[in-house]
């Protein structure tokens, strides 16, 4: 092992500075996150209770108006 | 002054013999994986394109939809082959540009077998309906941090050996590799971050999605394929590279462009215009860094006509060079603005891809391949003839898979733009094309079979003990590689 290069100690920080490398890129997103600005369309939240109302109860008619058997029937292969 | 040099010259010998030894174990492991997983995604590829002329088939079989099968397909080739292929040839000419050992080999078998059962267990999941559904990016969400574990694990030893090096050049192939080593967690992580940690926009997550999906080509598997290419080349023809500047010069254009790559899948949606744009003027100009490596290659190895016909490996690489040049024409013409419009939602991206993972990087692996696994195991490969098969066959299956998905695609472009025909007649456009593809891949399937096998016999110690590499020519005067070979010289370094 050639000691001006390469040595215990010079692998030890190499490893450790390529996993930080690896690492960074999360890191640097997890670290960016709480500032990015809020792009909460406050307009769009406050109609979306309504909005999803209206959606439960189109579901539910759906639900009540669908016939099991008949589709059932009508899907079997004879 | 002669004897000096011949006991330089058995040093030598005896520490590449002895970097050959320590990575034996893990770089056949990950070649000969590598080739099954590329086998399996060959399969599937097959079933995949079979759907599209004939959708009836196999539809007993509900974990082989078309959904389920052409994610899993590509996940495979990517996952399966494509990253442990590109794993080997990073260890191994890590290793020896550096000239150490690798003193890891343990951690790094260990890596791959958790590698192949994370991946095994993602392609289950995709197959059961569980996938992701964001291209090139199909398994669940829990296998991201494992793949990346075992990445850094097989990895990091490659950037120690690299940092602790004897003092001297810094070989070209040394530049990409390192540059695909260091490249490859931040397309990663960032993807892996923004598509399934963080509640972004969902417009954003699929442009960071087809951000990745042009990246993982541009920057990791590109540079693997021309470090391979750099390193054989001159190896092979016994030349030094042609010329060092254009070597620079590819090399930073890569790094510049590539960057870019991938936002062209969002051509039309509602993102920031400049986005798809900057992302279809990076395809185009990567035709610049495909030119500038392609000249310089071939310059490396023109006049060597008969090296070229005998070597397996070259052969194997430079078709890989002359594919990358193709690819970087086809980007030009593909990522036009009127091109895009016309193919965005058509076969034609799969062939561009297809023509990029395996008519550039696969081949150039081949023929890394072909060169790495007789040092290792020192025993030259069996037959030529599968050698033969297996090149002519991956190159005859290619040309027809992206000629025809493109053309396919093409024609279903002008059927979808064609206003006054219903949308059936877009995919009956398709379906001669799509036969031609299913074809191409029965011959790709046909040629791999022969080299999973062929690697196989290799990784059982049971090819040639031979002093002479296996050329494809059975009546060549002598060997490119020398009177004796490399594989002979070992006899004096043997443990």
């Amino acid at each position: 092992m050639d000691h001006t290069r390469d040595n215990p100690l010079k692998r030890f920080s190499a490893f450790w500075i390529a996993i930080l490398l690896a690492t960074s890129f999360g890191i640097a997103l997890i670290i960016t996150q709480p500032f990015a600005p809020d792009k909460t369309d406050k307009a769009y939240e406050m109609v979306s209770e309504g909005r999803l109302e209206i959606k439960d109860g189109i579901d539910r008619a759906q639900d009540d108006a669908l016939n099991e058997a008949a589709l059932a029937e009508a899907l079997s292969p004879s | 002054m002669a004897e000096n040099n011949s006991t330089a010259d058995s040093k030598d010998v005896v520490l590449r013999s002895s970097i050959d030894r320590s990575l034996r174990h893990p770089v056949m492991f990950l070649f000969a994986s590598g080739a099954l997983w590329l086998v399996l995604s060959i399969v599937l590829g097959l079933v995949a394109s079979a759907k599209k002329h004939n959708p009836e088939f196999l539809t007993c079989f509900s974990w082989l939809d078309a959904g389920k099968v052409d994610a899993a397909h590509m996940s495979a080739m990517i996952y399966g082959w494509g990253l442990q292929a590109a794993f080997g040839i990073i260890i191994w000419l890590m290793a020896r540009l550096s000239r150490k050992e690798c003193t890891a080999s343990g951690i790094i078998l260990w890596a791959a077998h958790v590698w192949n059962a994370v991946v095994s267990y993602g392609i289950i999941r995709i197959m059961m309906g569980e996938g992701s559904g964001v291209t090139y990016m199909e398994f669940p969400s829990e296998v991201w941090p494992l793949l990346l574990v075992c990445y850094t694990t097989i990895t990091i030893w490659s950037l120690v050996q690299f940092q602790v090096r004897d003092a001297g050049h810094v070989y070209v192939s040394q530049w990409y590799l390192l540059a695909g080593l260091l490249w490859f967690p931040w397309i990663a992580v960032t993807a892996w971050v923004f598509v399934f940690l963080m509640d972004g926009h969902p417009l954003m997550v699929a442009g960071v999605a087809g951000w990745f999906k042009g990246t993982l080509f541009s920057l990791f598997f590109l540079p693997v394929a021309l470090g391979s290419a750099y390193y054989l080349a001159p190896k092979v023809t016994g030349r030094p590279v042609y010329s060092y500047n254009i070597a620079l010069f590819g090399f930073w254009s890569l790094a510049v462009f590539g960057p870019w790559a991938g936002m062209e899948k969002l051509f039309g949606a509602p993102v920031p215009q400049f986005l798809p744009y900057a992302g279809a003027a990076s395809m185009i100009l990567i035709l610049i860094p495909a030119i500038a490596v392609g000249y310089n290659i071939i310059k490396t190895v023109i006049g060597n006509s008969e090296v070229i016909a005998e070597s397996p490996s070259l052969r194997f690489t430079a078709a890989g060079i002359v594919l990358f040049v193709v690819f970087g024409g086809l980007s030009v013409l593909l990522h036009t603005v009127p091109a895009l419009k016309l193919t965005q939602f058509t076969y034609t991206g799969y062939g561009f891809d297809v023509l990029g993972l395996y008519g550039v990087f696969s081949l150039c692996a081949f023929g890394a391949i072909y060169f790495i696994v007789p040092r290792i195991t020192r025993r030259e490969w069996l037959s030529r003839r599968f050698i033969k098969w297996h090149f002519f066959c991956s190159i005859y299956g290619i040309s027809s898979v992206v000629i025809c998905a493109i053309a396919g695609g093409l024609s279903q472009g002008q059927g979808i733009e064609d206003l006054s025909q219903p949308f059936g007649t877009m995919a009956e456009r398709a379906t001669q094309f799509s036969w031609g593809v299913t074809l191409a891949w029965a011959f790709i399937l046909f040629a791999n079979l022969f080299f999973c096998l062929h690697l196989f016999l290799m990784w059982a110690r049971l090819g040639r003990r031979s002093s002479h590499p296996t050329l494809l020519d059975a009546h060549h005067p002598t060997s490119p590689h020398g009177p004796e070979g490399e594989v002979d010289n070992y006899s004096s370094a043997s443990a």
